[in-house]
């Protein structure tokens, strides 16, 4: 019972700082790039992008403990590349939307972007992606091989691992300065075509 | 004349003991007084300035491709080049290289610690040039910025004009670094001289052996083509500088422990937005003028003090209040020979022309070479 919570735990301690240089690409020019007022301002995001990583983890942990082996052998490489996809969409029309506010998208994108909550598919679609410390949590849910099992699991880790994400939050005291949010959102637009590349690498390979 | 017998003893001294060497340091000498000469007595920093600027690039490359083949025999690094640590490092690393040698205590660079081109000796160089320079070094030190800066000169007429350029690229910079310094922290490679550098075109790079290597190498001269040839020429701006480096962007920053700044004389300024339109580095703005300021990223090459028709622009120190004097008027010979702007540009030259003198005292040498032997390589 308490098996996977103790594996869990030492391993999101063991592998946190890994997972605050993963996440940082997305939720650093996140933190930046918009101006919040106060404390709760700033959780806020930081709560939405960490849900979204909770809802891939649960999902992650569903379906490896789920159907074990199909997952490990299919599902991966094309999850991973279209949450880069995802992400390539998504942070090259944010990154383009604040940076250049006087650009005209088109009339979908624009009330689109205002709508959904940017912060937590940003959190989803890195959930998804399989970094080293998510890797080898995939690999301990996998040979368990129970539902129980991996739904622990993920939750704990991702409880600890959120943990090292917390200071971040603190990045968006800096958003008060506009030439700050200016450099976080060109950022968003080179990571995009980062995650591009990454993207198609993993969907070719 | 104390620049010249500072920068004569200390550009023929450490060649003594290599006559060819120590007269093609002569030659360098006698062309860097003459400059210095010009510089001061017409005033026109920025003219001088960036024929200096030019030489000391061109002379790099001329210099250093050669030497490379010397050494390794080929311009294209194989893994057995980078495994035996035979990587020469440029300052362009030193950003990426801080997070992994402090989390780590690694140097994610193939270079040794304590070689002539390694990292102890370049860190030391560059910290010396950033106290002397602060962000001048990109308008007086870096063996690269005289490149866009010298086809930025080479074109007659601007061909793009400044008015419709979205002044929103010039954060560009600070954007790439960020980002180069996380990814170099997650890869634990020196990204921006895998992927991005410009200057590999000029100098070393991977050798191609597949389609990544292929890639980095078709992105490299992609870059250096776009941003170091062709915008210059027709923007006649330092557009890899001022769009892209992301070593500039470090060096706005850290180069604050410099104590001089460009700044603009609130009661001499009419706003008429010369210097906007001329500045290389696309550090004056409306937005920045209409404070009377210059941006941090402003790379104190003189540019504006030359072109400014009520002579509003001067290089002071911070936190002294702006005297009425530019570097184009004349007083006294005490107050001419005291005031910030000769002191920056004197240590600017001395640093400047100890610095480049190795490679275009080297490079003259090997034009010579060319004319006798056909080759630019020493046998």
């Amino acid at each position: 019972m308490l098996e996977p919570v103790i594996r869990a735990f030492l391993l999101g301690l063991s592998t946190g700082a890994l997972c605050l240089g993963y996440c940082s690409p997305v939720f650093v020019p996140l933190m930046l790039a918009e101006q919040r007022e106060g404390f709760y301002g700033k959780l806020i995001p930081f709560l939405q992008f960490t849900l979204g990583r909770f809802t891939a983890y649960m999902t992650f942990g569903l379906m490896v403990g789920w159907a074990g082996s199909l997952v490990v052998e299919k599902v991966p490489r094309l999850f991973i590349g279209l949450s880069f996809i995802g992400l390539t969409i998504l942070m090259f029309l944010y990154g383009l939307k604040g940076g250049f506010p006087n650009l005209q998208l088109c009339g979908v994108i624009s009330p689109l972007l205002r709508r959904i909550k940017i912060p937590f598919v940003f959190g989803l679609f890195m959930g998804f992606n399989l970094c080293p410390p998510f890797l080898l949590a995939f690999t301990d849910v996998f040979v368990s091989g129970e539902i129980y099992y991996g739904l622990t699991f993920f939750l704990v880790f991702f409880l600890v691992t959120s943990l090292f994400l917390f200071p971040l939050i603190f990045l968006g005291y800096l958003s008060a300065l506009p030439s700050l949010r200016k450099v976080a959102q060109l950022a968003a637009l080179i990571i995009s075509v980062i995650y591009l590349f990454l993207g198609v690498t993993q969907l070719l390979s | 004349m104390l620049l010249f017998l500072l920068l004569a003893f200390m550009l023929l001294g450490g060649n003594a003991n290599n006559p060819r060497m120590l007269a093609a340091s002569g030659v360098y000498l006698i062309f860097l007084t003459i400059l210095t000469y010009l510089l001061f007595r017409t005033g026109r920093i920025a003219r001088y300035r960036s024929i200096f600027f030019s030489t000391f690039a061109i002379g790099f490359v001329i210099s250093f491709i050669p030497q490379m083949l010397e050494m390794r025999g080929n311009i294209g690094l194989t893994a057995q080049d980078m495994a035996n640590l035979d990587v020469p490092l440029c300052h362009m690393t030193i950003p990426m290289l801080l997070i992994p040698g402090a989390v780590y205590g690694v140097l994610i660079f193939p270079t040794r610690l304590f070689s002539e081109l390694g990292f102890f000796p370049m860190l030391f160089l560059w910290l010396g040039a950033t106290v002397v320079l602060g962000k001048g070094w990109c308008s007086w030190g870096c063996f690269y910025g005289g490149l866009d800066e010298f086809f930025s000169k080479l074109s007659p007429k601007r061909r793009i004009s400044s008015k419709k350029f979205n002044y929103t690229w010039r954060f560009f910079p600070f954007a790439l670094l960020l980002v180069i310094v996380i990814w170099a922290f997650l890869a634990l490679e020196p990204v921006y001289c895998t992927w991005l550098c410009p200057f590999k075109a000029v100098t070393e790079y991977a050798k191609p052996v597949d389609w990544l290597t292929w890639l980095q190498t078709g992105i490299f001269i992609t870059i250096f083509l776009g941003l170091v040839v062709a915008l210059p020429l027709l923007m006649k701006r330092r557009t890899q500088c001022g769009l892209f480096c992301p070593i500039g962007a470090f060096q706005s920053v850290v180069g604050l422990v410099n104590p001089y700044r460009v700044r603009i004389d609130r009661e001499k300024c009419d706003q008429c937005g010369a210097c906007i339109g001329q500045c290389p580095t696309f550090s004056i703005t409306k937005e920045t003028l209409a404070k009377h300021k210059v941006s941090i990223t402003c790379a104190r090459c003189g540019r504006c003090m030359e072109i400014c028709p009520r002579n509003a622009v001067q290089l002071s120190l911070v936190g002294v209040p702006l005297k009425g004097h530019s570097a184009s008027t004349s007083g006294s010979l005490f107050k001419e020979v005291f005031r910030p702007d000769t002191f920056f540009v004197f240590g600017a030259l001395l640093f400047g022309g100890i610095f480049s003198n190795g490679f275009v005292a080297g490079s003259l040498l090997r034009i010579i070479n060319l004319i006798q032997t056909g080759s630019l390589v020493f046998q």
